[in-house]
């Protein structure tokens, strides 16, 4: 368990997804761990994720916070939205239509796949008002690299239905919050995934009250999965400052792509 | 600004770690988890299985006042959950030292969007918790 949750925090620390559909699946299928006890393990892992990796990268001035609270405004409402209406909708359409969604949009991601930094973006009206354009160093390339952001309102839009999926599954939505940032407001693929790792440890914080409360949180499972993806995340933080965006992104696609498919199955109700 | 941040997080991490270590040991050496279901031999099945919708809270504590209770009695599964609502707390220490720096920044839209972030994560901690449609 605690291996697992490990390299369960290197990868979501990495891509910016809280890691806690790995966890999931991993608790219930291999540990044989009641569905509710590993949801709820899965949401604490994800405040763990976020926070655990966020350290590093808001140090290193990597994740753009003015953007990440900004879009917050929205994932929050959003998480709560769908903590509530969690008992009326049946989950394994929302697995379906999550796993569709996730697999139209490795195609853009892929199609990108070789560029290392967006080309040509202009600010827009929000991002002027509220000055969300900056810059972050990099580290591999050794030099302070300078960022537009774009299409303000799709990307709040984005960002609350990525809130209701989180307050609705119990997970992080990560590659919601990765795609919205990297590909409707054309931020840098570091900061991408690094904004929405400290946004994604919001999301959960918003809904984990909840999972808390109904018994959701098993001291005995939490303890190592918390501990081994602190780990993690802070071995997963190192690796990112160094790792070129378009080998991130390459990552990126690849776990989508395995995060997709455990959806569908899961809709179809065949365990993976 | 970036640094008090990520201080604070750090901190807020290093608590909750050391408390959850804390309550790991403390498991393991009075080999008991101070409620129900001992932590030796078969009781693995006991908690692993611990359905929360069938049983009362008898093997966990899931309120804050059971929690702090139970880790004045130094129950271990009591100073874990410690450990790990110490862990849920770090985000929204987050976005309150965000709420300062912005202050002392003077950028009034920022102040407000994070002053509007807080209210919903605190709103979603104690009031929400509390209307019976969540309690699945």
């Amino acid at each position: 368990m605690f291996l697992t949750a490990i390299a369960a925090g290197i990868i979501g620390a990495i891509v910016g997804i809280g890691g806690g559909l790995l966890v999931t699946p991993v608790l219930t299928l291999i540990f044989g761990v009641d569905i509710r006890l590993a949801i709820g393990a899965s949401v604490v892992s994800i405040i763990a994720t976020s926070s655990g990796g966020a350290a590093a990268y808001v140090r290193d001035r990597v994740t753009n916070i003015r953007v990440g609270m900004f879009l917050e405004i929205t994932t929050t409402v959003g998480a709560i939205t769908g903590a509530a209406i969690a008992a009326y909708i049946n989950s394994q359409v929302l697995f379906a239509l999550f796993g569709v969604v996730l697999l139209l949009s490795i195609v853009p991601s892929f199609r990108k796949r070789k560029e290392e930094f967006p080309k040509g973006v202009e600010n827009d009206a929000w991002s002027k008002k509220l000055k969300l354009s900056t810059s972050y160093p990099d580290m591999r390339l050794k030099k302070e690299v300078p960022y537009n952001v774009t299409h303000t309102p799709a990307g709040l839009s984005i960002m609350y239905a990525a809130g209701v999926i989180s307050g609705l599954l119990g997970i992080g939505s990560g590659a919601f919050k990765v795609l919205g940032m990297e590909g409707a407001m054309r931020l840098p693929m570091k900061v991408s995934t690094t904004t929405s790792n400290f946004m994604i440890g919001v999301t959960a914080a918003a809904s984990a009250g909840i999972y808390f409360v109904r018994g959701d949180v098993n001291p005995f499972i939490v303890a190592p999965v918390v501990l081994g993806i602190l780990g993690g995340a802070n071995i997963g933080t190192r690796l990112l400052l160094k790792m070129k965006n378009t080998t991130i992104r390459y990552i990126f696609i690849i776990v989508l792509f395995a995060i997709a498919v455990e959806m569908i199955a899961k809709s179809l109700g065949v365990p993976i | 600004m970036q640094l008090l941040v990520s201080h604070t997080l750090l901190y807020g991490l290093l608590a909750s770690t050391v408390i959850i270590v804390i309550g790991l040991v403390l498991m393991a050496v009075t080999n008991s988890t101070g409620y129900a279901c001992d932590s030796s031999g078969d009781a693995l099945n006991c908690i692993l299985s611990f359905n929360p919708l069938s049983s009362s809270a008898s093997i966990y504590p899931t309120t804050l006042a059971s929690v702090i209770s139970g880790v004045l009695q130094t129950k271990p599964f009591a100073i874990i959950e410690l450990g790990v609502i110490v862990l849920l707390a770090t985000p929204v220490l987050r976005v309150f030292n965000s709420l300062i720096l912005f202050g002392l920044e003077r950028d009034r839209s920022f102040v407000l969007i994070t002053l509007f972030v807080l209210g919903v994560l605190l709103f979603s901690f104690f009031i929400v918790p509390s209307i019976p449609i969540f309690k699945a």
